[in-house]
């Protein structure tokens, strides 16, 4: 199970990570200040920091110290939007910033790069009677091969890593093609319908009107 | 060209010219003196020879005169080795020399143009490195009496002034250049000086300053430059403070809007893409409120804030006591929710100023004394009548403010404690808010504070300078606070038109 640290001194903000990471699968703490925050990384061990940069008590680049110490990798959360500090904190280490508002996708996108990057996500993710290697970019289903496109591919990673979650169009778009989204296209549609005949997944990628896909493993 | 060289250039050939003229003037006119008086003396000479000459003629017989040569008879009353009578020569009716001193014979074509009057004339000529001047003169009798004079001296004289004078016209143009070139030089360093200060200044280099003694009129200008550039230093420099402050709230506002921004777009988002159990949904949900609660209370002080900022306000009388109950009758629901208590004592006075300001003023103070203060505690809130003016107190029994921290609290978005005020519903505007309101009544405050020992908030009042009579006499006129001062309206009218 991967632990995840949130530091953040508002309540509100802190609750909302927390709540979203653990329904994301992964195992969250939450510190309010900057000493409670160094206390936390110094006793246990966290894969990753989420961290916010105005803290009360030692800031947020201070408490980037004890996590490098630890090599512990940080993401800052960082409501000031200036191209100034997202450079220091970017200088001084930390692995990627987030700036708010942030969207929860983009959240748990940035988490699972960070934690991809220093290996600590499964290189295998067994769901259903899909198994997908990470690392080979292989999908096997019942132990034989499945052929599937570069996108096709993503899409499923995708839909995988945010089962459960009601995932729109445009989110979709943005995530497995990167830039704009449209709104017209069929793109995203014409996707979704191909990787589910090549996997027979009918029953658990429903369209759901007017939003987009979920993909659920119950 | 530099300007140096071009009034070097104008006025020392001027110079030259003007001195080389009045010299050649004053050589000639000295030439022609000399000339005049030699000419004078010769003609008298010439005169005196012809006078002993008819003289020593008459007085000899007639047989005499056929005997003698001119010789003898010239010689008789002229001694040729005399310096003074010169050559002199006697011509006959005819043009034959009858006499003369010695063998120099000057070549001349007076003859015939003698003065009709005088019979005499005399004429100037130059023979070989010589000059002569011949006089002639003519006798009752025929003869032709004829002197010449050497007077290459005086044209030698004129030719070595000229030689003179010409090495004295050098040296003094020099000198007179190089003095001018000089004086030009010097003024034209200060000019120099203060163009490369300016060439600075305009390059963006503001420090650039002009060092010059003089007091002349480049010294002055240099002042004034300096002046100049003092005056744009400090405006610019108000300017560059004015936009730091901008900035620094602009940056504290984004904090403070971002973060209630944060949770209601990322709660919202929760909630439409994830399936909740009704309790987590009711949870978002109530984030959600009290983060747009939160942003309202956000809008609202700074629109307070905003209408503080104008500088025109209309300053009434108020009864403090009225006032002040107001206030208390406005905080009172919110204190009973915390179990406070308010205790308001308010001598009889009047303050000067907008009501609704004052009002926000008060307000903002007790709410402020009720964050800082645990359940049970009391706020007391006195007025006090001044002898030039009404001063009112706020003091909490809450856990007051580090020392260090008191000078920065009236900054817009700092907050001593950030987690506390937030549980508050602070936004960090009320103190900025009410520093405002005091700077518009031009009225003072004073906080005094220890950790755990309470706030104590003091805000004295001063009457306007005409309203300390107005409010004996208990006249309900108006008085505007302006820019430039205070300004009576007596016209209750078109006091009432402004509002």
């Amino acid at each position: 199970m991967i632990k995840i640290l949130i530091v953040d001194d508002e309540e509100a903000i802190a609750n909302l990570i927390r709540m979203n990471l653990v329904k994301a699968g992964y195992q969250c703490e939450v510190a309010s200040d900057g000493e409670e925050a160094a206390d936390a990384i110094e006793k246990r061990p966290f894969d990753l920091v989420l961290l916010d940069i105005m803290l009360p008590k030692l800031n947020g680049y201070e408490v980037l110290e004890y996590a490098k110490s630890m090599n512990i990798p940080v993401i800052f959360l960082t409501a000031m939007g200036e191209t100034q500090q997202k450079v220091k904190g970017l200088k001084l280490g930390a692995e990627d910033y987030i700036a708010k508002p942030f969207e929860i996708a983009e959240l748990l996108a940035r988490v699972e790069t960070v934690l991809r990057r220093y290996k600590k996500t499964e290189r295998r993710i067994r769901i259903l009677d899909i198994e997908i290697d990470t690392d080979s970019r292989t999908v096997l289903q019942n132990g034989r091969p499945v052929d599937l496109t570069t996108k096709e591919y993503e899409l499923l990673l995708l839909f995988v890593r945010n089962k459960n979650r009601a995932l729109y169009r445009e989110t979709i778009y943005e995530n497995v093609w990167g830039g704009e989204y449209s709104g017209t296209g069929r793109t995203v549609d014409l996707h979704v319908q191909r990787l589910k005949k090549k996997l027979g997944l009918e029953e658990h990628i429903t369209a759901i009107y007017k939003v987009g896909y979920r993909f659920s493993d119950r | 060209m530099r300007l140096s060289w071009k009034i070097f250039f104008i006025t020392t050939p001027i110079f030259v010219l003007f001195l080389t003229f009045f010299g050649l003037w004053m050589i000639q006119d000295n030439f022609n003196d000399s000339l005049d008086r030699e000419v004078e003396r010769c003609m008298v000479e010439n005169q005196m020879f012809q006078n002993s000459y008819e003289l020593t003629l008459h007085s000899l017989s007639d047989e005499q005169r056929a005997q003698a040569s001119t010789k003898q008879l010239v010689e008789s009353f002229h001694r040729r080795d005399d310096e003074a009578g010169g050559n002199a020569r006697i011509y006959s009716e005819d043009g034959e020399v009858l006499y003369q001193d010695n063998a120099l014979a000057v070549e001349h074509s007076i003859a015939g143009k003698l003065d009709e009057e005088h019979n005499t004339g005399y004429e100037i000529v130059r023979q070989g490195d010589e000059t002569y001047l011949v006089v002639q003169a003519s006798c009752d009798s025929g003869e032709r009496i004829e002197t010449t004079k050497n007077i290459t001296a005086i044209y030698a004289g004129r030719s070595a002034m000229y030689a003179r004078y010409q090495i004295g016209v050098l040296i003094v143009s020099v000198l007179v250049g190089g003095l001018i070139l000089l004086a030009l030089f010097l003024v034209m360093r200060n000019m120099q000086k203060l163009s490369s200060a300016t060439r600075r200044f305009a390059t963006g280099r503001y420090d650039a300053r002009v060092k010059i003694g003089s007091s002349d009129e480049i010294g002055r200008l240099a002042e004034d430059f300096n002046w100049m550039a003092n005056t744009m230093n400090t405006q610019m420099e108000q300017l560059q403070n004015e936009v730091t402050r901008q900035e620094e709230f602009t940056a504290a506002f984004a904090h403070e809007l971002k973060t209630p921004l944060t949770s209601i777009i990322g709660y919202a988002d929760t909630i439409r893409q994830m399936e909740l159990s009704p309790e987590e949904t009711d949870m978002c949900a109530d984030y959600i409120f009290r983060q747009g609660k939160r942003l309202q209370s956000l809008s609202y002080k700074l629109l307070d804030l905003t209408m503080a900022g104008r500088e025109d306000i209309l300053l009434r009388e108020i009864r403090a006591g009225d006032l002040l109950h107001e206030v208390e009758r406005t905080v009172l629901p919110s204190l009973l929710e915390k179990q406070l208590t308010i205790q308001t004592e308010a001598q009889d006075g009047y303050i000067y100023g907008d009501r609704d300001l004052l009002i926000s003023l008060f307000v903002n103070l007790i709410d402020n004394a009720r964050k800082a203060s645990d359940p049970g505690k009391r706020i007391r809130v006195v007025g006090v009548r001044l002898p030039d003016g009404y001063a009112v107190s706020v003091e909490d029994e809450g856990r007051g403010i580090p020392p260090e921290e008191l000078s920065r609290i009236t900054e817009a978005f700092y907050m001593v404690d950030k987690s506390r005020a937030r549980k508050e519903g602070g936004a960090g505007l009320g103190l900025a808010l009410c520093q405002k309101i005091v700077e518009l009544h031009q009225a003072v405050w004073q906080m005094e504070s220890a950790p755990g020992a309470g706030l104590k908030v003091t805000v004295r009042f001063s009457y306007p300078e005409e309203g300390r009579g107005r409010r004996r006499s208990r006249d309900r006129r108006r008085t505007r606070l302006q820019k430039t001062g205070r300004e009576e309206k007596t016209d209750e009218r078109s006091a009432a038109q402004r509002i």
